[in-house]
């Protein structure tokens, strides 16, 4: 106690008195089981010791110097979107970086921007439209971190098409290590955002991977960012009744919802349109989640699905569906985008679906602004599987595979989806798939159980089938499934290691510190268990896991570090 | 075995680089990773050339005896894929090769600005030398995709969704295209390896994407006396996503890339507005008239802005055979012509400070009149408009050692300058190797730890960057 | 009135995602938050999340009540904005308002409320006003307007006019439109010294048993003489009754309630004048929470395998109260609307209410300032709200701070604007 005590008397001399805090009504929030959907297990699990709310990259460095002098461990958390616990060590400190939330500069004839951890991606892109510009935002929606997304997560969404991703759209950051030392790449301390890396090695890359670090190589507190061109005016106007509020759809821009019978054809249609460069935003949503996108709540998305009254687009017949968004800088270029779409989606083979001007003006608005993709996660277990990234060549085989899961999950009583399959998908930089299915189940011990197997089976399914390296894996699974990746779990190992040789910064979603047994066998193990015999193994070990989860009980305030 | 280091030396050679011990060509990775394992065991440093003939930039460069692993006979195309406009290739590949072996497959190389004929595409691409086509780079590792390594360590690793379970044939079997670059998981792999100069391991094959040949080609010029109207127009351009190959240069560098037989050097040079603007519009397969109609009405709006008109043609020149040009590999460095050496500076910064520099590097050439040099611009937009290559060329006559030592110091210093005032040496070449670091003290030692990573024992390419 | 424990399966459900700390759409990266309280206090506990998580950890035993934790729960205004903001994705799923009200009455059921507002709900029970003013001052500023005396009189319409009748700036305005609605022929009353508070107060500090005492109270006069018509001049009263009133289980008998808004911009003609630049500020109370609360008692039901739904179906409240009456009017009189960028569901409120601004002055005075920012940033000369208690705060605030923004009432504004002064 006596430590802890020193250390947040060390954390109060650099943030002042108010922003460093010990007690338990704060230290409660920052060890809450959030997530998205409905997250099943105790609700407490680790109390951190303290949580600290600095407002400079020199204060941050200061607290982490101080925490690596303490011996203790230290997890940030920018908006805090999908932060599962927050702090995962009991007695650990929690860097909350809310009080940098600036948007230091919007950059518009070089399209980006330079921004602080809690700049949230809903005000950035307010900032980037005024200039004609708008920004990624990822599922979560405009309440996440750009920053975070970018520096530490995957950092995926629904604009991909014409926004990229936003480990793509990183340039400059700058780096608190984790023993506090603050180091820029790509930058040379002036003010200097603008290059994505150098000089020499692309060090970027030792802390931000296909995934991020997840916080497990110390806090970035500044990023240059990509921002990409907007023509729909310096602020979004409104449409609808709220909640259903829509985006009224303007000029230099159609919206579209083609639909094709087979993932073939969609597929084949999705080549010429990516090839062609016409669509801002190209979103592909299970049905069952684009009548929750149009519903106010659950009752009035049950009530439509009992009245028939859903409209076209969120039926089951019409799930190899887009959503396009072009968006035009000139009368002629728009003239052009439309051509193309009506031409390319004729030619093979789809028909364009009569969408309710009401309805498209919310399909829209969710396309610019991510607004409404957390709908699909209403008091439901939500998860998701597969996360594959590559060719287009990939689509079918991404679709057949989750509908035998959701199929073998069904057959066993539970259900992991509304409808055959939950695949999201869209053409990253209007070049590459990216799609993951995901996962709805009750809220349940044996809807849960059905989640954890069919994710754990949709990554196996991706090795065995070859369908390009699984996205989300962290934590523990590295060590599971990284080994067939070119043993990348290792080099994650050194990695930690080298950088922070103490273990300061929270490993929890990035590799455990050691190998577990169960890792070590699991080459093994996974030949036994994704076989007839084993799939039932697999169930009873999820379901083990579930009842484990369910049954767990809050930790009480005080763990000692 | 062993082979003159003429054969591998650089533009500027230092005189202090040592021969080789011995030369090796492999042919396949298998041979790559025995040697490094052999080189690791007996300490002996390793220099790596992929590219062949002599290079305009970095060459031989270890004053320490090392074992010479040159890739250029490793030519191997694994697979081209015109859907996904892919090719897999192996390090010894040229762009003429390739653009060869695309051409039936209706794609191109993307490609630096006139690439020397024995340039290795993976090379160029690892460098992050600057492709000319703007809109098509969203991230500084395009255009590569995933890749095999040897790191210094000896370990093979697939990078990127090469990584997946599986031969490559398995995964070209399955539909997987190596189009993810990224990792895998949470290491960027690729990217680190980009612009480490080879010190950290031997990429055997990559993934690069390639540009679809277009339906319909049209370059144009836009000249101006001042530099500041064509960069608002290279902007909104690059805003717009609108043209592909797209630069900025001065009257004296584009004059080097337009001047042919029938022309001299100087006369097309003094007939030149003093910028020029290159941009080429490249229409996809779908109603390829309308868009480069549309695309034409849009960047003579956007020229009309600043009172300028884009042409087909200048000073008898067509713009279309200044692509054609671009699109070729030449056997002769343009920028040599009329025989006359060059020293050339270059650095990253963004377009509209880029005037800055030019008057800056301007005062400092002309201020040193007993030296009289020529000074070419050449200012190259990157990813998508978000900062742009900036290089400067200090051409001087060839036959003058003293010039040319003139020539050195003056592009030292001025790199001194450029990178104080804000320039970003990404790419540190010897002479700026030192100073590129000196300005980012606090990544060195994490550069260093990086480098004890993959390369333990300090084997490759030992000299380069901060090792 | 749901007590935490009924609330637990809603607390614990909290995904902790900061949807609640946003207004749903942005409009400007300045003023992108919706709650005050986190905007004051910084720390994720300050948020509507914040507080369930709170509500929780005390509801399982697991945190004790200490000055922190009561700062969190009472730095703030309940103004709604984190409940609409949840809401725009999750809709009934979370419903951090209620949880609020819930923490906040088991704050009270606990002994642990903080003294500025046992104080205030002090007064109440003492003099049935929050100030602690006599009960016969009620009446003051009707002493001399001749009109019928409700519930001794029958009328068609009771005017309710609430805390105005404390404030003697409001008394023209209030005598006016007793005059309007007079000179459109209504037969009105009004209850004068003997108008009751509804208990709005009451509910939102967690007196839940005052404020059904109150509540009750007002019943009985309306049973006693039921008119067909209730028009509520004060906006809190208005929330009560929307808002309040079936969250007790209490049920308003077969009366119209209307805000005075919204029966002026139906009966409302004004002169015209030069044209002026103002902002209008919603007030929570007759936006947010002006909406009609419906009860529900029933079960979450799983449909299509995974999704809880609520059964039998009911409305959820996504704030939408009023909003248009006021821009009406103003508009009547020829004033020229420059909306802040957080309006109407998505207003920042200014942190006067719930008796946040008793509790913690310095929480109410951050809000007050945040939202004179915003209202600044317009360019308009005046901000105007149908809220007497926004108005007084706000004012007091442009005023001590020196902004160059005026602060009005709307009935105010309007009176001055028709050039029908008393």
């Amino acid at each position: 106690m006596s430590t802890i005590n020193e250390a947040l008397g060390a954390f109060r001399a650099i943030v002042g008195q108010e922003f460093a805090r010990a007690d338990v009504a704060t230290l409660s929030n920052y060890c809450w089981n959030g997530g998205v959907g409905a997250v099943p297990g105790p609700k407490f699990k680790a109390w951190p010791a303290a949580v600290v709310m600095p407002q400079s990259t020199e204060e941050v460095a200061a607290v982490v110097k101080a925490c690596v002098r303490f011996g203790l461990n230290y997890r940030a958390v920018s908006t805090g979107n999908g932060a599962m616990y927050v702090n995962q060590k009991p007695g650990g400190i929690v860097i909350d970086l809310a009080r940098m939330n600036r948007i230091v500069k919007i950059d518009p004839l070089n399209q980006m921007a330079v921004i602080e951890p809690y700049a949230t991606a809903g005000r950035l892109q307010a900032a980037a439209m005024r200039h004609g510009l708008t920004c990624h935002i990822i599922g979560a929606g405009p309440g996440h971190s750009p920053l975070a997304s970018a520096t530490s997560m995957l950092g995926i969404g629904i604009t991909g098409a014409s926004t990229g991703q936003n480990a793509r759209n990183l340039l400059a950051l700058e780096w608190v290590t984790p023993e506090g030392e603050i180091v820029r790449i790509g930058s040379d301390g002036a003010d200097n955002w603008f290059s994505e890396e150098g000089p020499g090695i692309g060090f970027r890359g030792m802390v931000r991977g296909y995934v991020g670090a997840h916080g497990a190589l110390g806090v970035f507190t500044r990023i240059g960012y990509k921002l990409y061109p907007w023509t729909g005016g310096p602020k979004l106007q409104k449409t609808g009744v709220f909640p259903q509020t829509g985006w009224p759809i303007g000029e230099n821009f159609r919206f579209y919802a083609p639909v094709w019978d087979t993932a073939e054809q969609q597929a084949a249609a999705t080549f010429r349109l990516n090839q062609a460069g016409v669509c801002f935003a190209m979103l592909r949503m299970p049905p069952a989640h684009v009548a929750l996108s149009l519903s106010r709540d659950t009752i009035d998305h049950a009530q439509a699905h009992r009245t028939g009254t859903l409209p076209e687009i969120a039926c089951g017949e019409t799930r190899f569906c887009w959503q396009i968004l072009t968006m035009g800088h000139s009368t002629a270029q728009v003239a052009f985008q439309e051509k193309t779409v009506r031409h390319i989606v004729s030619a093979t083979g789809g028909r364009f679906l009569e969408v309710a001007p009401e309805h498209a003006e919310i399909l829209a608005r969710g396309l610019v602004t991510s607004q409404y993709v957390a709908r699909v996660s209403r008091i439901a277990v939500a998860a998701t599987s597969y996360g594959v990234a590559e060719s287009w060549n990939l689509w079918p085989e991404a679709v057949r595979a989750a509908e035998t899961l959701v199929a073998a999950s069904r057959k066993a009583g539970e259900a992991c989806t509304e409808g055959t399959e939950g695949h999201w998908a869209w053409p990253t930089e209007s070049r590459q798939l990216w799609t993951e299915s995901v996962l709805s189940s009750s809220p349940d011990e044996k809807g849960y159980a059905a989640t954890l197997s069919a994710f754990i089976r949709s990554i196996h399914e991706m090795q065995k089938n070859k369908m390009g390296v699984a996205a989300f894996i962290a934590g523990p699974v590295v060590d599971l499934f990284g080994q067939r990746y070119s043993r990348a779990n290792s080099w994650m190992r050194r990695i930690k290691v080298r950088f922070d040789p103490g273990n300061h910064a929270d490993d929890t979603f990035y590799i455990p510190s050691k190998q577990s047994i169960v890792s070590k066998l699991w080459p093994v193990i996974s030949k036994i268990l994704f076989t007839r015999f084993g799939e039932k193994l697999l169930a009873g070990a999820m379901r083990g896991a579930a009842k484990a989860t369910f049954q767990g009980k809050s930790a009480r305030p005080g763990g000692a570090p | 075995m062993a082979a003159p280091i003429a054969a591998y030396a650089g533009a500027h050679a230092t005189g202090s680089e040592a021969e080789p011990l011995a030369v090796h060509k492999p042919q396949d990775v298998e041979q790559i990773q025995a040697l490094i394992k052999r080189c690791r065991a007996a300490k002996t440093p390793i220099t790596t050339f992929s590219s062949s003939g002599p290079g305009r930039r970095r060459g031989a460069t270890s004053s320490r005896k090392s074992v010479f692993l040159d890739l250029s006979a490793m030519k191997r195309v694994f697979h081209i894929d015109a859907q996904d406009a892919v090719a897999v290739i192996e390090p010894g590949v040229t762009f003429a090769e390739l653009d060869a072996a695309l051409a039936p497959h209706g794609l191109r190389t993307f490609k630096p600005l006139a690439p020397r004929p024995g340039k290795s595409v993976i090379a160029s691409y690892l460098e992050r030398e600057p492709i000319l086509n703007v809109k098509e780079q969203w991230d500084v590792l395009d255009p590569l995709g995933a890749a095999e390594v040897v790191f210094g360590t000896g370990e093979t690793f697939h990078t990127g969704s090469a990584a997946a379970p599986g031969t490559m044939d398995e995964h070209w079997r399955a539909g997987m295209r190596y189009l993810t670059a990224m990792g895998p998981v949470g290491t960027d792999f690729m990217r680190v390896l980009q612009g480490a100069q080879g010190t950290l391991g031997v990429v055997t094959w990559a993934a690069v994407f390639c540009e679809r040949r277009p339906t319909i080609e049209k370059s144009y010029f836009i000249g101006a006396e001042e530099i500041e109207p064509l960069i608002q127009i290279c902007s909104e351009l690059n805003y717009r996503r609108l043209g592909g190959a797209m630069f900025i240069m001065d009257r004296s560098e584009m004059a080097l890339l337009m001047v042919d037989a029938a022309n001299s050097y100087q006369d097309v040079a003094d007939q030149l507005p003093a910028w020029v603007l290159f941009v080429s519009l490249a229409a996809a397969a779908e109603f390829p008239q309308d868009q480069i109609s549309y695309e034409a009405a849009d960047l003579a709006a956007i020229a009309a802005k600043q009172d300028l008109m884009p042409v087909t043609s200048l000073r008898g020149v067509a713009a279309d055979d200044v692509r054609t040009r671009l699109e070729t590999s030449s056997s002769h460095d343009h920028r040599a012509a009329a025989g006359r050496a060059y020293r050339e500076l270059f650095f990253l910064t963004q377009i509209d400070r880029a005037p800055g520099f030019i008057a800056r590097v301007k005062a400092r050439v002309q201020s040193g009149a007993s030296t009289p040099m020529r000074l070419g611009v050449y200012l190259q937009p990157r990813l998508q408009g978000r900062n742009c290559h900036l290089e400067f060329t200090l051409g001087y006559g060839a036959a003058a050692p003293r010039v040319a030592q003139m020539a050195a110091l003056t592009a030292t210093a001025l790199a001194e300058e450029c990178a104080k005032a804000g320039g970003l040496f990404s790419r540190p070449y010897a002479p700026w190797t030192k100073m590129a670091f000196e300005n980012h003290q606090a990544l060195v030692p994490f550069l260093r730890h990086t480098k004890q990573m993959f390369d333990p024992d300090g084997i490759l390419n030992p000299g380069r960057l901060c090792f | 009135m749901q007590h935490l424990q009924e609330r637990a399966g809603y607390l614990e459900a909290c995904t902790r995602c900061s949807g609640c700390k946003w207004v749903p759409n942005i409009e400007s990266d300045e003023f992108a938050q919706i709650c005050p309280s986190v905007h004051y206090g910084k720390f994720h506990p300050y948020s509507g999340g914040g507080k369930m998580i709170n509500a929780y950890a005390l509801l399982k035993g697991l945190i004790n009540y200490d000055d922190a934790l009561i700062d969190t729960i009472y730095s703030c205004s309940n103004c709604g904005g984190c409940d609409v903001a949840c809401k725009a994705n999750f809709g009934d799923a979370y419903e951090p308002l209620a949880a609020l009200y819930a923490l906040r009455q088991q704050v009270v059921a606990d002994g642990q409320l903080p003294e500025p507002l046992k104080r205030l709900l002090a007064n109440l029970r003492a003099t049935g006003n929050r100030f602690g003013y006599p009960p016969a001052s009620r009446g003051r500023w009707c002493a001399t307007v001749d009109v019928k005396r409700w519930p001794d009189q029958a009328a068609d319409t009771v005017l309710y006019v609430g805390d105005l009748a404390f404030d003697e700036g409001a008394w023209p305005q209030l005598r006016d439109v007793i005059r309007r609605l007079g000179a459109a022929g209504v037969d009105v009353a009004i209850a004068g010294e003997n108008e009751v508070d509804l208990g709005g107060l009451a509910f939102d500090i967690g007196d839940g048993g005052q404020a059904r005492d109150l509540a009750e109270a007002f019943l009985r006069q309306v049973q006693g003489c039921p008119p067909r018509r209730l028009i509520i001049c004060d906006d809190q009263a208005f929330a009560a009754v929307r808002n309040v009133f079936p969250r007790l289980g209490l049920v308003m008998p077969n009366v119209e309630t209307l805000h005075l808004t919204e029966w002026l911009s139906g009966n409302f003609t004004g002169a015209a004048r030069e044209r002026q630049r103002v902002t209008y500020h919603d007030s929570c109370r007759l936006g947010r929470l002006g909406e009609a609360v419906q009860p529900w008692r029933g079960n979450w039901e799983v449909h299509e395998h995974y999704l809880k739904v609520r059964t039998p179906p009911v409305h959820t409240n996504f704030g939408a109260g009023v909003y248009d009456a006021p821009r009406h009017l103003l508009t009547a009189v020829n004033a020229e609307i420059v909306e802040m960028p957080r309006n109407r569901e998505s207003a920042f409120c200014c942190g006067n209410g719930g008796g946040a601004k008793e509790f913690n002055p310095d929480f109410a005075r951050s809000a007050g300032r945040e939202r004179l920012r915003e209202a600044c940033s317009t360019g308009a000369e005046l901000l105007i709200s149908s809220c007497g208690g926004c108005v007084g705060h706000l004012k007091q605030i442009a005023e001590e701070d020196g902004l160059g923004i005026g602060v009005i009432s709307l009935m105010d504004y309007l009176r001055q604007r028709s050039g029908e002064q008393q």
